[in-house]
């Protein structure tokens, strides 16, 4: 396991997916709640709502309300949420890169095989959201090719938004991925910002922890390994 | 050759998704929600006591700062995180009162990314919500207000002779420097 290469990393937040095969019941949902939420100061219990619209019938359906429990720690930075349906563990910037994020994982799964058992998952997923600020040049012009190679090719000199989606299924390993890119609202002064957000998605999960956290680290490779593909020397170099 | 005009300065939605029906959603994230075209899923709101509004405040102000925390020295994210808490601490708090404005306290961490260097303002929040920064140098005290994320209102208290002279300003955050240069802001905030 390798730690952070670089010194500022543009990652603004980093999540880890566990799906469960089978919903917790409410019991059990939580109990593992209880047993996860020590070593974060902060809960905040939510309920979460899916709706489906019907634009040809004019109708919109809603679920039954789900439960979610959003642990973190008081800077908000790190951030677990807990629902009956999934385990999501994030962080977000400053990101100290995967040794200090993946002992949380392994703790937390730890704590919770011990609280109710070993679950099988269906779905194991791993998303980077990084954020790279392009400085407008002297010609108020933000050279955002000089830092992305993968770039759209559009019949105008310049743009004043784009986004872009792609997705992959391996047929070899059967592992998804998705990479976006898009224009956000630039924060930094005289800065226009993109973003770069690569999801790396399983659904044939092992069934033992250690596996588990073997197939995790893997999709993490793939996860680097398309990121440095995605951007330029020039990008890297702001990294520093 | 793809470039971005300037201001170019619009949060633009994840589109593709709506023109591939099959598309994988993504995993979700803090900083924003999961949706695939006709599907939806959001957080049920919930009715807002005090402390409620507070911590969503707070919470808020903090999931933001991810978005600029690689431009931020982490003393200084921890500094204004404190300051925060502080500002918000329930058992101090006046009902009608309203906690940081997200808008404001982006205008004032912008502000300090064009300051660079390592001032320490004190803090303060009126009761709209807008963050003010104080900074002082011997009896030269310079005040501004973030009215939002590109709005300052500004206060130049310095003595001249026997009396207090005082200027004030209502600008756009990018004019803010420009119009201070005139009262030696070095002092304040060292070189930027």
């Amino acid at each position: 396991m390798s730690g952070q290469p670089y010194a500022k990393p543009p990652i603004i937040e980093v999540v880890v997916e566990f799906r469960f095969a089978d919903p917790l019941k409410n019991a059990v949902f939580k109990k593992l709640v209880r047993r996860l939420r020590a070593p974060y100061p902060s809960r905040v219990e939510q309920h979460t709502r899916q709706a489906q619209i019907d634009f040809q019938n004019a109708q919109a359906d809603f679920t039954d309300p789900v439960p979610q429990t959003v642990l973190t720690s008081n800077d908000e930075a790190d951030r677990l949420t807990v629902r009956p349906d999934m385990v999501i563990w994030s962080r977000l910037a400053p990101y100290d890169g995967w040794d200090a994020f993946y002992p949380r994982i392994e703790r937390d799964l730890q704590v919770a095989h011990e609280a109710i058992g070993f679950r099988k998952f269906s779905r194991l997923g791993l998303r980077t959201i990084n954020r790279i600020d392009v400085p407008f040049d002297t010609d108020l012009l933000a050279r955002y090719e000089d830092y992305f190679t993968i770039n759209i090719t559009a019949p105008w000199e310049a743009l004043d938004h784009y986004h872009w989606r792609v997705e992959r299924k391996d047929p070899k390993d059967g592992i998804t991925t998705i990479m976006q890119s898009g224009t956000v609202q630039p924060e930094v002064p005289n800065t226009a910002a993109f973003l770069l957000d690569i999801d790396v998605i399983t659904d044939a999960v092992p069934n033992k922890i250690d596996e588990i956290l073997e197939k995790l680290s893997y999709l993490r490779g793939i996860k680097n390994s398309l990121f440095e593909a995605a951007i330029t020397d020039k990008a890297r170099a702001t990294f520093a | 050759m793809n470039v971005l005009t300037y201001p170019g300065s619009r949060l633009t939605r994840s589109n593709a998704s709506l023109m591939s029906g099959a598309a994988t959603i993504s995993i979700p994230s803090a900083l924003g929600t999961r949706s695939s075209g006709t599907s939806d899923e959001r957080v049920v709101p919930q009715p807002e006591t005090l402390e409620l509004r507070l911590f969503n405040a707070l919470a808020g102000a903090k999931i933001w700062t991810a978005q600029v925390a690689r431009h931020l020295d982490r003393a200084a994210r921890d500094r204004y995180f404190h300051q925060l808490d502080v500002l918000h601490d329930p058992d101090e708090w006046f009902g009608t009162d309203k906690p940081v404005s997200l808008e404001s306290y982006k205008g004032f961490i912008r502000f300090m990314l064009m300051l660079g260097g390592n001032s320490k303002p004190a803090l303060a929040l009126s009761p709209r919500g807008t963050l003010l920064a104080v900074w002082r140098a011997q009896d030269a005290r310079l005040t501004i207000e973030f009215l939002t994320s590109a709005r300052v209102r500004w206060l130049v208290a310095q003595p001249v002779g026997e009396e207090v002279e005082r200027t004030a300003g209502d600008a756009g955050l990018d004019r803010l420097l420009a119009l201070l240069k005139p009262y030696s802001p070095e002092k304040w905030f060292g070189s930027t």
